[in-house]
């Protein structure tokens, strides 16, 4: 509790003192690839880096900042393990030296890790001082005089090691710690002084951080007008400072606004303003972007604006959850405002020089409202800029798709062309399966997604393959081939039409190889199989890929057949007909007879070996010579007449049912909730009865028959209506009376809760 | 519409006529009894501040008591934190106080084992900064299947560490399903008659009151296991509607400016804005909704008519909020009216 108290400390003191770029607040706009009108997309071209955050770890622009102050000797890894760490600053020597020990480049700084060394200390040091004077919120009256003194000694040590310091880069961050320790002192005439003599004209990534510090302070003195125009340069230019900057800004009247534009000294910063209020989540932002249009024409700042516009427009046209659009819905407020940003995009369309973005925004927007025929007339040529070219793709293929269309090879060729080219041609990026995208719930809206839905709701692709790979259904759940309702709910819910059958896949591989394959259904394919091959042939592609998804059809095929003893030569015959490589082996003993069942919690998943938290490795076998030992062993009590043979194949099958420690050579996944795989309990009861008809079986072995009996029984209840509860007491009371004196006995009594009670009834 | 006495049979309606004299008749004695209903109202600002308005409704109402919100108590990183606290700005106050205490209810979701010494010590601290005599005190919190525990045991620790009274306050749902929302263990409780419809559709009349709303609440409900109070509604806001979704709320909307501003009546109670522009505060984009709703008389009256027909009793009336904007606007009897109709 307390190093986590401590790291949290250090981070705040380095958010604080370092200048580390926070991570964006609320108010900003949409999350990251949370729309077909991609803002992640958009960025790439936008030149909007100095404006917009767009750094994949915030953290780092800082710490990157230090690696260039310090000439590349240490790398940004290095530096990171230095500033963010849970151990509390250890003196100066200690630190030089931990610093030193990341160097990687033989070069002589000593006299500026001494400065940063110092730096951090002081910094540290005045951080904490801060944190003590903190505002209890619980009291009126705050003791913060004890501090005073304190104040003083920082003040000094700040302004002396300013006097010495030759750096600049350093000399801007003890500024920046003065004017912020003078701000929480009160001294809000001293923070003004600190800030014209220290960052007037000065537009540093730091004399952001002093000017969200000035305008607080000039707040306090009451100059409104001055903090909310300092506050919108601070929330534009310094996105590490936005969150804070916004809700700092306090425009609440016409004569608010007028105040604060009348303090800018030029177009830029007035237009910063329209920004500011534009970007505030509840707005509309059209006027502000008529503002920015009117002021400086097409801007940048303008671009975002509209950006934001037409997430919120997009949020009330498309159900995502669907893959639809419903413009027939939408409110009138909704459509006129919706109409007022396409006037604004052709207001821009029409300028001189009009910046490739607005083709794009006015095409979204037409489309989102039906309007296929304009929407296709509005993009116009595909940019050249990438991110651009990527949005371009998805409307394209957003047009193209339709909806419910009767789509022509041709289009199936270019939708998927279009999809490998909006995801870096790899198939794998997009979340396909439902309960991947329940885990992670930034998926939602995700545009892959968003296609695949529509796809799935088109009557045009419903045949069984198709409707499989565009499904979101995991074939290794027995696909629980579920109705079309809510997807989430799905995702939860155990109901299913249809089990996974040997004539569903064989239909699979008939389906999959009747036709040419379309880019689309390829594109699919690869979402769909590509976690199934990698795990076999990782690198698989082309050809080798293709044949792979066979393979792995087919040997759930063989896995299928294999569940019935009857059918083990069909399975076998699959088995050798393909490579070895998908023939892996399974873990489980499917021979051994335990009592205790194996704990199903701990065994989810095909490729563990945990069914029983005091197993060793099991033995493994691969499902072909599993099922051909299996055979010999069925086959020989046919023409013997052996009960052993047909009870091992019995408690074979136990095993490998999905109560069992072997369930993973018969099924691919379990959940204690989920009533799918392996499941014929009747079918190996019937086999253990037959067994018993055998007199070659010793006592010992009657006894496990009869209480493998009696399992058998208690699944068949639980996993159907007409069975009856009090069946296994047959088994159970012949062990008790015939089989007392068996070593197996004792060994169920001792370890069998059900039975002891049944007992000592 | 039909009438309430057309939905009646004509035996019904004489049976109910027996019983209505009959409760008149009792009402008259319990008249004899108490010579004037109570009455009192909540003060819900930041500064506190009484103008002469408010002064003189306060004494026309002879009014003792005065519900002061002291403060909100709001989860910021975790912690419990109170948030608004109030600054009596020295005044000198003439009534008997009763801080009124804000609590959201996620602050319950997880239970905080020192809320409430942390509240009674600023209470206090509070009081005594201002001359202060404490006697009760309320809290108030929408509390939920998920945070009831923890609330009810915040309510009980609270009554051992301190000498007030504590009530608080109750929703409707929560007078009328005491079994599934929980009695919460206090002295005494408030009955919360505001904010009954929902306040995010556009299509919603008046969120703030509605007799058919209460009705359904309080008709057949029984009588509520603990003493209670009563809150009405004295206030009127506008709720800004943007692209079908409740955007903003704005409180003491100057509702005589409105012609002066570019909206379009849409209805008595609706307008549209026809451009961007700030009104009261606040910043209407294009196209926004304005709805404006109040607690009118007639519905006040109507309400109170409805819950003296009702199982409960209120020992008091308190109306949300002393504001010298909007009360003015009500006949100076009507406090008591309400008041001697609820006694």
């Amino acid at each position: 509790m307390k190093n986590r108290y401590l790291k949290r400390l250090l981070i705040l003191f380095i958010s604080c003192s370092l200048i580390s770029s926070s991570v964006l607040g609320g108010y900003y706009g949409p999350t990251f690839r949370n729309s077909n009108f991609d803002e992640s997309l958009m960025l790439y071209d936008l030149e909007l880096n100095n404006i917009l955050d767009i750094l994949p770890e915030p953290a780092l622009s800082n710490i990157e900042e230090w690696v260039l102050f310090f000439e590349g000797k240490y790398d940004a890894k290095s530096l990171n393990s230095v500033i963010y760490r849970n151990e509390a600053f250890k003196g100066a020597n200690d630190e030089l030296e931990k610093l030193q020990s990341y160097s990687i480049l033989d070069i002589n700084l000593l006299e500026k890790e001494e400065a940063f060394i110092h730096y951090l200390g002081l910094a540290l040091h005045i951080e904490e001082h801060l944190k003590g004077l903190n505002h209890n919120p619980w009291k009126i009256k705050q003791d913060n005089a004890i501090h005073a003194g304190e104040f003083d000694v920082l003040s000094q040590r700040c302004e002396a090691m300013m006097d010495q310091s030759s750096y600049k880069f350093i000399n801007e961050r003890l500024a920046y710690q003065l004017i912020k320790l003078n701000r929480y002192h009160g001294n809000y005439d001293e923070v003004e002084r600190l800030y014209k003599l220290h960052f007037k004209n000065v537009s540093s990534f730091i004399s952001y951080w002093a000017m969200d510090q000035y305008a607080g302070a000039i707040r306090k003195l009451g100059r409104k007008a001055e903090s909310n125009y300092l506050f919108s340069k601070v929330y534009t230019y310094s996105p590490s400072r936005r969150g804070s900057a916004i809700l700092s800004i306090d425009i609440n009247s016409a004569l608010d606004m007028q105040s604060a534009i009348a303090l800018c000294r030029n177009d830029e910063e007035k237009i910063a303003l329209y920004f500011v209020r534009g970007m505030n989540s509840a707005n509309l932002a059209d006027g502000e972007i008529q503002s920015i249009y009117e002021i400086l024409g097409d801007h940048p700042l303008s671009r975002q604006l509209m950006i934001k516009a037409i997430l919120k427009v997009e949020n009330h046209y498309l159900e995502f959850d669907k893959g639809k659009r419903k413009f027939n819905y939408v409110s009138s407020s909704v459509e006129n405002y919706a109409n007022r940003l396409i006037q604004l995009n052709h207001q821009f369309i029409d300028g001189d020089n009009a910046h490739p973005f607005w083709r794009l925004s006015l095409s979204y927007l037409y489309w989102l409202k039906g309007a296929d025929d304009k929407s296709m007339e509005s993009l116009g040529d595909a940019p050249s800029q990438p991110g651009l070219l990527k949005q371009h793709q998805i409307i394209e293929l957003l047009n193209l798709l339709g909806d419910n269309k009767d789509l022509t090879i041709n289009e199936e060729n270019r939708i998927g062309s279009l999809l490998y080219a909006v995801n870096d041609n790899l198939a794998t990026i997009s979340p396909v399966f439902l309960d991947e995208i329940e885990r992670n719930t930034s998926y939602k809206n995700n545009f892959n997604l968003y296609i695949f839905r529509a796809i799935r709701s088109n009557p045009n692709f419903q045949n069984d393959y198709q409707r499989l790979i565009f499904s979101g259904k995991r074939i290794e759940k027995d696909l629980l081939r579920r109705k079309e309702q809510d997807e989430l709910q799905l995702a939860y819910t155990s109901i299913h039409d249809e089990q996974l059958t040997v004539e569903y896949i064989q239909k699979l591989l008939s389906l999959r190889n009747k036709n040419t394959k379309s880019k689309l259904i390829d594109y699919a394919e690869q979402c769909y199989f590509r976690s199934y091959v990698n795990r076999i042939w990782p690198d698989a592609s082309g050809d080798k890929f293709d044949k792979a998804i066979d393979y792995v059809l087919k040997e759930i095929e063989a896995t299928l057949w294999m569940r019935n003893p009857d059918n083990l030569d069909k399975a076998i015959s699959i088995f050798q007909s393909i490579p070895v490589d998908f023939l892996f082996p399974c873990s489980g003993n499917p021979f051994e007879f335990r009592v205790k069942e194996p704990n199903i919690h701990l065994d989810n998943f095909p490729f563990n070996d945990y069914s029983y938290p005091d197993s060793t490795l099991p033995e493994r076998y691969s499902k072909l010579v599993l099922a051909e030992k299996l055979n010999r062993l069925y086959n020989s009590k046919k023409s013997n007449g052996r009960g052993k043979d047909l009870f091992q194949v019995a408690l074979a099958y136990y095993n490998m049912s999905l109560s069992g420690n072997a369930w993973k050579y018969l099924s691919y996944f379990r959940h204690s909730n989920e009533q799918s795989g392996n499941l014929h309990w009747a079918m190996i009861d019937a086999m253990t009865r037959e067994a018993l008809k055998d007199s070659s079986l010793n006592d010992e072995e009657r006894a496990m028959a009869h209480y493998l009996g009696a399992r058998c029984q208690k699944k068949i209840f639980k996993s159907s209506d007409k069975a009856n509860f009090f069946n296994f007491r047959k088994d159970f009371n012949k062990l008790i009376s015939e089989y007392s004196h068996t070593e197996f006995y004792q060994s169920v009594v001792k370890e069998c809760a059900d039975f002891r009670l049944y007992v000592n009834k | 519409m039909k009438s309430f006495r057309s939905v009646m049979s004509s035996r019904a309606f004489k049976l109910c006529s027996i019983f209505s004299l009959l409760a008149l008749s009792m009402s008259s004695c319990k008249e004899e009894v108490h010579q004037q209903a109570e009455i009192s109202f909540y003060h819900w600002k930041q500064d506190f501040s009484l103008d002469s308005n408010e002064l003189a409704i306060l004494s026309d109402n002879k009014v003792n008591e005065l519900y002061v919100r002291f403060f909100d108590v709001t989860l910021e990183d975790g912690n419990c934190v109170p948030i608004s606290v109030i600054d009596f700005n020295k005044a000198t106050i003439p009534y008997d106080v009763i801080p009124c205490i804000y609590i959201e209810n996620r602050v319950f979701e997880g239970y905080n084992s020192d809320l409430d010494n942390k509240i009674f010590e600023l209470v206090s601290e509070i009081a005594e900064l201002n001359n202060l005599t404490i006697s009760e005190i309320q809290f108030d919190c929408d509390w939920t299947s998920s945070t009831d525990s923890n609330y009810f045991q915040f309510l009980k620790n609270f009554q051992e560490i301190s000498p007030w009274i504590v009530s608080a306050t109750l929703r409707l749902h929560q007078l009328k399903y005491p079994e599934m929302t929980g009695i919460p263990p206090v002295d005494k409780a408030v009955l919360m008659c505001y904010n009954m419809d929902d306040i995010y559709d556009l299509e919603t009349t008046n969120s703030i009151i509605s007799n058919n709303t209460l009705l359904s609440y309080v008709s057949k409900t029984p009588v509520y296991p603990l003493e209670l109070d009563l809150a009405l509604p004295a206030y009127h806001w506008g709720l800004v509607y943007r692209l079908d979704d409740l955007a903003l709320i704005v409180n003491d909307i100057e509702t005589d400016s409105i012609p002066n501003y570019p909206f379009t009546m849409l209805s008595s109670t609706k307008y549209q804005a026809d451009s961007n522009f700030y009104f009261n505060q606040t910043y209407f984009n294009r196209g926004d909704i304005l709805r404006i709703e109040y607690s009118n008389k007639e519905v006040l009256l109507e309400c109170a008519h409805t819950l003296k027909r009702s199982k409960q009793s209120f020992k008091k009336v308190i109306f949300y909020h002393i504001n010298s904007q909007y009360l003015p606007s009500y006949e100076e009897s009507l406090f008591k009216e309400i008041a001697d109709i609820i006694h």
